[in-house]
């Protein structure tokens, strides 16, 4: 890697492991961005080369902060790109020497019709250099950039199908994309949000501020009242920090509790959330992409006697199981839990799952 | 700047006249320590207020004014209400408004005439000068006169008070009134100072006849309400106060945004806030005090708002005398009748306070035949045994049946406090259990923080946590023990807000859901929502400002939750007091439902003092106490 390069990713790996660069969002684009550079300025000439060398990236951005899972998936997404670029380059070569036999089934091991050959895409195949792959490559990765950064946009755009008028929304914690997608609804109907406020981060009430700024009804509830208020919910909408391959959530604390509260009103909970924060993994255990937070925030520090002798827990994120998520809103389309793993399997290559070097 | 000094001049006459206040020694409680003796004696004031009007008649020997005082003192009672009002919102750290609200009576806010008041405003401060001669020459017998323009009746009525004294309840409150010391007097000063600063910052008349009348205005309603002191009793009081006045908007703007209606819950009643002004004559000061503690929720939870108000019924029978012509038994409920009335209007009533209440009437109408001492005796002695009986025996039957459900290893998690919870949890760990303990607590009340004290004080070992992280520490816990405010026919659980969510997750893993609860707190009421019935709490208790952070760090909105965001920074800064303008903002609403309903599958046994049963049973239970109920 060049010199360069290894100093950005330097910076980056700092910026993460301090937390001044926090929130899937924008984790996604700095890294994106760090991929692009690392893509094009580095010497590659070999598939495996260049794999290895967004794999190795990727490790040490995702060791800088294993909770951040956008770094990975996005990592997972470059990857993926790099692997159909090669693969089609090694097709139309092929198509050259042969007929035009070959050239469908290559193109991708999600479709149906490969699903029970061979998955022949081991990585040696892998190794032709071509001419303008780089540009093909660099050009597929601007593509998921674009993407990142119409997101809002596709899911807001989606509101008005999801919210009808009158009706009356609950929500918790702080979520650009909730946020953006109530907006845009709000311009065409009007309804009620019902916002708790989320302690002890209280990123609920600045929800609530920001909506009603934006002229949509929204009233703070305390997080107690949840149950109380859910009976005459007509939906609960969500963000999340992630979504991991089961369709389980990692979000916000209080999440869990306000999904099964909504489950146990049968009303329907809808995650809004771009594909970025789309997961392959699986959560092994509930913790393991938790952060806990200082607990000043649950219990002040000026109440040093009474801290002395308890302890306080302040656990940042919630598992939320997918069986309590009716629908995901995603930039690209609605989808229920069952199908998350078709966008998996279309988006990551099955291989990148864990970012061990290639042989 | 005269009638002001006016008004402390008569003071000291005042207090010269009473000395020991009967209520007193409960005041500690409700303030700090100066303060709290005269947040009482106003209270007892207004009584004897009240008492002296309608007894004007037996004075109006003594005043010239008679007649005047006596259409003062209703209007005056009116305005009284207004200050007391603010001064409860500015306790409760919500508007700093004192100043404008005594300014704002003239606004007509709560008053049903606007002349009327203004006009008596103007009568006040005449009476006071008549009063301040009258007082001069009654001079040990005034009573009321320094407590207010209004107060002008006092001297008027100066001789009445101790005649009318004799009627009843007034007796303890007389002398209450000498508890009025230099302290107060010198505080009275200090706040008409502050007041007085506010005003000027606030552009209006600061000298001169206008602003002597406004400021005299205040005082008149203020000094016999015990509110203001205790307002003042807050620290941020004055600060307030100043930026109340600097924002100078009318009061009836503000009370109508202090209820910003939310639609689905339009048909509760708006948070209440105490006002003695406001409340009949005649009122015990004891049960004048409970109220007063109770909206202010300093006294709170159900058992100890049950127990408080019969302790303050005890005290007004045994204090209570007879009028002629009936009999104490005959008489009693229609006393007590204002009283209950006077404690819904603080708060609304809890179950259990509505349940002790009907048992005493249903005493009272089972002896109507009694001699009046035996009476009394036995009415008495019958709330004795009520407490005794269905609370505080009730609750170690109910921690005894409770410790064989405890076992070493347990990790128990419980929801804010409850007494009986915390009462059960340390008798376990006396008894040489091995358990942790899991504490969830939620805002804004942060009841829980009181049960980790005493728990950690005894040496349990504790989490806490809030209601958010419950679907984090649940897969630890093996048991939910939780107290209850009520349990309704339908086996429904009402208590703290908050409850349903800890025992919907405690339900889905699978984990039993233990409910201790005395049987007196059964209603026979049914409810399927959280919406029919339920009390709203003061919205602002929910705007983490300084003001109103209860001593807790965690109201600061935190940078670090959010990080150092670049992009969130702003707003991380801004975070200190995110909803403070919500009153400004049109669509932004606050909702504080202090209670909620947990669905009977949700709850595996209730734990009582007749057993153990399931909730479903709570109508079969409330069957053997038919009788009582059923008056």
């Amino acid at each position: 890697m060049s010199k360069g390069t290894n100093d950005l990713v330097d910076i980056l790996v700092a910026k993460l492991k301090r937390r001044q660069l926090v929130g899937s969002s924008a984790v996604a684009q700095a890294t994106l961005k760090l991929l692009i550079v690392v893509i094009s300025k580095n010497n590659w000439s070999k598939a495996n080369d260049l794999l290895n060398l967004v794999r190795s990236v990727g490790q040490r951005l995702i060791e800088a902060n294993p909770t951040e899972l956008a770094i990975g998936n996005i990592v997972r997404r470059v990857l993926h790109v790099i692997r159909e670029e090669f693969r089609d380059a090694e097709a139309s070569s092929k198509s050259d020497d042969h007929s035009e036999f070959q050239t469908v089934p290559l193109t991708t091991s999600s479709s149906m019709y490969n699903l029970l050959s061979e998955t022949g895409s081991d990585d040696k195949e892998y190794t032709h250099a071509s001419h303008n792959l780089r540009s093909d490559i660099i050009q597929e990765v601007r593509d998921i950039r674009i993407e990142l950064d119409t997101i809002y946009e596709n899911i807001k755009n989606q509101a008005t199908n999801h919210i009808h008028s009158n009706e009356i929304i609950m929500t918790i914690g702080r979520s650009r994309t909730v946020e953006e997608f109530l907006k845009m609804a709000s311009s065409k109907r009007k309804f009620h949000v019902l916002v708790a406020e989320t302690a002890p981060s209280y990123l609920g009430q600045q929800m609530a501020l920001e909506l009603s700024k934006a002229g949509i009804e929204a009233t703070v509830i305390p997080d107690s009242a949840v149950f109380a208020v859910m009976s005459r919910v007509n939906k609960v909408i969500l963000g999340t920090h992630a979504v991991l391959a089961n369709g389980g959530l990692v979000a916000i604390s209080g999440t869990h509790m306000m999904a099964a509260a909504a489950k146990h009103h049968s009303i329907p909970v809808v995650v809004c959330t771009g594909l970025y924060k789309l997961s392959p993994l699986y959560p092994h255990d509930e913790d393991s992409f938790n952060v806990v937070m200082n607990p000043d925030a649950v219990l002040g520090f000026e109440e040093g006697d009474l801290m002395e002798k308890v302890t306080v827990t302040n656990p940042y994120y919630d598992y939320v199981s997918p069986e309590f998520v009716n629908l995901f809103i995603t930039n690209q389309g609605g989808h229920p839990p069952s199908y998350l793993y078709r966008l998996i399997v279309e988006n990551y290559d099955p291989n990148d799952h864990t970012f061990d070097p290639l042989a | 700047m005269d009638p002001k000094k006016k008004t402390v001049g008569f003071v000291p006459d005042h207090d010269a006249d009473t000395t020991t206040s009967p209520g007193g020694s409960n005041n500690t409680s409700t303030v700090n320590s100066p303060v709290s003796a005269f947040s009482n004696t106003p209270d007892l004031n207004n009584t004897t207020n009240n008492n002296s009007t309608t007894s004007t008649p037996n004075s109006a020997g003594s005043a010239p004014a008679s007649s005047q005082p006596r259409s003062i003192n209703t209007s005056g009672a009116r305005s009284s209400y207004e200050p007391m009002k603010s001064s409860y919102e500015e306790q409760w750290g919500l508007t700093p408004t004192r100043t404008q609200k005594t300014a704002s009576p003239r606004d007509g806010s709560g008053f049903p005439a606007k002349e009327q008041g203004a006009g008596s405003h103007k009568k006040e401060n005449k009476v006071k000068t008549s009063g301040l001669g009258i007082q001069a020459n009654a001079g040990s017998a005034s009573t009321d006169g320094p407590q207010s323009s209004t107060s002008s009746a006092g001297p008027a009525s100066a001789g009445g008070p101790p005649s009318s004294g004799k009627g009843g309840s007034q007796k303890p409150s007389a002398p209450s009134q000498k508890s009025m010391t230099k302290a107060e007097r010198r505080e009275l000063q200090e706040k008409q100072k502050a007041e007085k600063a506010a005003r000027v910052s606030a552009g209006l008349p600061a000298s001169g006849k206008k602003a002597a009348q406004v400021l005299n205005q205040p005082n008149s309603g203020f000094s016999p309400n015990p509110s203001k002191s205790l307002a003042t009793s807050f620290p941020g009081a004055e600060a307030e106060k100043a930026i109340a006045a600097a924002e100078s908007t009318g009061q009836t703007r503000r009370r109508e945004k202090l209820t910003k209606e939310i639609g689905l819950f339009a048909h509760l009643d708006p948070p209440k806030f105490a006002n003695t002004a406001l409340a009949p004559k005649d009122l015990h000061p004891a049960v004048v005090h409970a109220g007063l503690q109770m909206a202010q929720f300093k006294i709170c939870g159900a058992n100890a708002r049950c127990v408080a108000t019969l302790n303050a019924f005890r005290k007004a029978i045994q204090d209570y005398q007879t009028p002629p012509n009936t009999t104490l038994s005959r008489h009693i409920q229609t006393y007590l009748n204002p009283h209950i009335s006077y404690l819904v209007t603080c708060r609304p009533m809890a179950v259990s306070m509505g349940n002790a209440i009907r048992y005493l009437k249903y005493e009272i109408g089972k002896n109507l035949e009694l001699p009046d001492e035996d009476a009394r005796a036995l009415f008495v002695e019958k709330i004795d045994n009520f407490i005794r009986d269905r609370i505080t025996m009730a609750d170690q039957v109910i921690t005894s049946l409770g410790l064989q459900k405890i076992q070493d290893g347990d990790v128990i998690l419980t929801y804010a406090r409850s007494s009986v919870v915390q009462g059960l949890l340390l008798a376990a760990h006396a008894k040489g259990i091995k358990f942790k303990v899991i504490v969830v607590d939620s805002r804004p009340r942060f009841e829980g923080k009181q049960l980790l004290r005493a728990l950690a004080a005894a040496g349990v070992p504790c989490t806490y946590v809030l209601l958010t992280a419950i679907g984090h520490v649940m897969r630890e816990v093996n048991k939910v023990i939780l107290g209850a405010h009520s349990l309704l026919s339908n086996g429904a659980l009402y208590s703290r807000a908050g409850t349903a969510v800890v025992a919907m997750s405690a339900h889905e893993r699978k984990i039993p859901v233990i409910v201790c609860c005395e049987t007196y707190k059964f209603s026979e009421r049914v409810q399927l929502d959280s919406f029919v019935q339920n009390e709203i709490g003061n919205p602002d208790e929910l705007v983490n400002d300084q003001n109103n952070n209860f001593g807790h760090s965690s109201t600061r909105c935190h940078p670090s939750v959010r990080g150092a965001n670049s992009g969130d920074a702003a707003s991380a800064a801004a975070g200190a007091g995110v909803l403070t303008g919500w009153r400004e903002s049109r669509d932004l609403k606050l909702l504080n439902l202090l209670y909620d309903l947990t669905p009977s599958e949700f709850v595996t046994v209730v734990i009582t003092e007749v057993g153990l049963i399931p909730c479903t049973s709570v109508p079969v239970i409330l069957r053997e106490f038919l009788p009582m109920m059923q008056q």
